[in-house]
């Protein structure tokens, strides 16, 4: 009987770019998020010979791309921004090769840092703007996503304790909101908290796991997505949402029907690749163990 | 061609004004160049001085001698009347069939929150449904709804959420994320951020035209965000952030022209039915002014709405430095249509916080 993640499969296999990788429009050129996305969701959905060959011909595209100071940027001929980097990472350490574009990759996240600013005495943001995560475009401010997503790639790479993941983790944990979830990265301005969101809360749960923060941050986070994802079925909030239970062991009873009905609003050749990639990872019980979850589970029982 | 985007955000605070624009540095005299250069030199130059103060004070006062016109529309609630009232606004301004006959329409509306709990921060699903529906009538070849939220990743659960996405599927819309579209790299035709260049989404080079349809609310930042301002979602987040970080970084009312300059939308509709005022641009409260405003100048656009909300456009930021460059904001350059501005002024109140007060005194 043909799954869902089985017609998934194909689709995305049909919606391979020129490049060999996968672009944000089944019809458009391939960058490099949703090529790694796709690509890992190919190697949790089957470790197959379909599927590490296609992995491997993106993982040589990536390499490709890659800039002589190691990062990435959004596509061939797009060297700037390079938030998708850690994605890169994370393709590469799931390949388990890779050595020389890896360490390249992580040693320039380490040497780069958002732009700070004195905490703001006048009150009006809320949020430690001292605190040097990881911007989305270079010298810009610090947000959540792109800092969850570096300080995950970079504990990968084993730089657990290096001082830049300590701050990171630091300023993932000063972003939540009402004690547990998060947005995009604002806590509060002029005094209003701003509404949290699923897939930040499950990059950000990702992130910290197995990590020894403060135990009702976590609680927070998790009670935060097992309301929300209720109601939830869109692929990303859905999706990031319940990696980020998984990470935690907080996986619901009803996630593998809310995925099955995410991808029936859409139809799998009707959704995006970004979106089947993520409801594949969601999916599969794997994907831990790519993104190098299992590992830092193992690591801290130790 | 490619661009490094993190080295060209200019440095400049956020909400500046015409003030940090360069401005030439005149010529002037003083007494002993006066002596070293004589008399017929010094006439010439203090002549100069007059004649370019004059030439300023003139562009100025006249604004470029730029002029608009602007629809104003009583609108009392979101129901089906509304395409008979947008055609009537429209053809205040001239604008009929033949602007939509043939053309590839691209609307962007302001859609920021999943509004289930906020329905006055989004532009309201009938309004587009409204306007896209009058542009099929005149024969447009295609209407298609984009838009780039900041603050959401996820477009889907916005539109979900806050009603569109029945509506464009009731309507067959088609609907493009243009924080995830491709990119190609456009000149900035303005230039006052310092950004030389912008990433914008194929969408826009699909698109014969493009309307900002915005939502009248208040912002904590800029003031004032209508349909200039609305422009800040077509530049796609893969880019440029969630925020669109570099935008602010380079300074808010600087990227409004900007951006205005750049894409040169072809009209601006204001949703004021219902809008927003307090700590907008998303946690304010509704505030009812059932006004529709319009045009195809937006800087006018916008200062017609401001007034309307009980603003100067003077103390707008983004709307001083649009005055003569990209449009008029003075009401003695701006022809009113439709109803009068008298007694259709609806007070909309900022953010209770002193750094308000340089958009209104208190």
């Amino acid at each position: 009987m043909t799954t869902w993640i089985d017609s998934a499969r194909d689709a995305l296999v049909r919606q391979r770019a020129n490049e060999p990788g996968w672009g944000y429009r089944v019809d458009g050129r391939a960058f490099v998020e949703p090529t790694s996305l796709a690509s890992l969701a190919l190697l949790a959905s089957a470790r197959d010979p379909v599927s590490e060959r296609l992995a491997r011909e993106a993982a040589d595209w990536l390499a490709e791309i890659q800039r002589q100071d190691g990062a990435l940027g959004l596509a061939a001929g797009i060297p700037t921004p390079c938030w998708g980097t850690p994605y890169a990472i994370l393709l590469w350490a799931a390949l388990g090769d890779y050595q020389t574009q890896r360490r390249e990759a992580a040693e320039w996240l380490l040497g780069v840092a958002a732009k700070t600013h004195p905490p703001d005495a006048t009150g009006v943001i809320s949020h430690d703007t001292s605190i040097a995560g990881w911007p989305w475009v270079e010298n810009t401010h610090s947000w959540l996503e792109p800092t969850a997503m570096a300080v995950l790639a970079l504990r990968r790479e084993g730089h657990e304790c290096h001082p830049r993941v300590r701050e990171g983790i630091r300023l993932i944990c000063d972003r939540s909101v009402r004690s547990g979830a998060w947005n995009f990265g604002n806590r509060a301005v002029f005094g209003s908290t701003a509404p949290p969101q699923a897939a930040p809360t499950g990059m950000a749960l990702l992130a910290l796991a197995a990590t020894d923060v403060e135990a009702g941050l976590i609680e927070g986070g998790c009670r935060y997505l097992r309301n929300a994802l209720r109601r939830m079925r869109t692929p990303r909030s859905l999706a990031w949402g319940l990696m980020g239970l998984d990470a935690w062991r907080e996986r619901p009873p009803e996630a593998d029907t809310w995925l099955a009905k995410s991808v029936a609003a859409a139809g799998p050749s009707g959704s995006a690749p970004a979106d089947l990639a993520q409801l594949m990872l969601a999916a599969s019980g794997q994907t831990l163990g790519l993104l190098g979850v299992d590992a830092f589970r193992r690591s801290s029982v130790r | 061609m490619t661009r490094d985007l993190s080295s060209e955000s200019g440095r400049s605070e956020e909400n500046s004004g015409p003030s940090d624009v360069p401005e030439r540095r005149q010529s002037g005299t003083t007494c002993s160049s006066r002596s070293r250069l004589g008399r017929r030199a010094f006439l010439a130059g203090t002549g100069l001085v007059v004649g370019t103060a004059g030439a300023r004070w003139l562009w100025r006062h006249t604004e470029g001698f730029q002029s608009a016109d602007v629809t104003v529309l009583k609108a009392q609630s979101y129901d089906a009347r509304l395409e008979v009232l947008l055609r009537e606004g429209l053809d205040e301004l001239g604008i009929d069939a033949r602007w939509a006959r043939g053309k590839s329409i691209l609307l962007k509306p302001n859609l920021v929150v999943p509004a289930k709990e906020s329905p006055h921060a989004n532009t309201h699903p009938a309004i587009i449904c409204a306007v896209a529906e009058l542009f099929r009538r005149w024969d447009a070849r295609e209407v298609f709804v984009a838009e780039g939220p900041a603050y959401y990743r996820d477009s889907r659960l916005v539109l979900d959420e806050s009603g569109v996405t029945s509506m464009l599927e009731r309507a067959g819309l088609e609907y493009v994320d243009l924080n995830h579209d491709d990119v190609f790299s456009a000149e900035n035709r303005l230039g006052f951020t310092g950004i030389s260049h912008f990433y914008l989404p194929r969408a826009l080079r699909r698109a014969d035209l493009v309307v900002s349809l915005a939502k009248m609310k208040t912002h904590h930042w800029a003031g004032l965000t209508l349909s200039m301002k609305n422009l800040f979602g077509v530049v796609p987040g893969i880019c440029y952030g969630w925020p669109k970080s570099v935008l602010h970084a380079a300074g808010i009312a600087k990227s409004v022209l900007d951006l205005t300059a750049t894409i040169r939308p072809a009209l601006g509709i204001i949703d004021g039915i219902v809008g927003m005022e307090g700590d907008g641009p998303i946690m304010g409260t509704p505030k009812r002014a059932n006004l529709l405003v319009m045009g195809t100048n937006l800087p006018a656009v916008d200062a017609t709405a401001a007034r309307l909300m009980g603003f100067d456009p003077q103390r707008i930021p983004y709307l001083r430095a649009a005055s003569g460059r990209l449009g008029p904001i003075c009401s003695r350059h701006i022809r009113q249509c439709g109803e009068p501005l008298q007694g259709l002024v609806r007070r909309f109140e900022l953010l209770d916080h002193p750094t308000m007060r340089v958009f209104r005194d208190a």
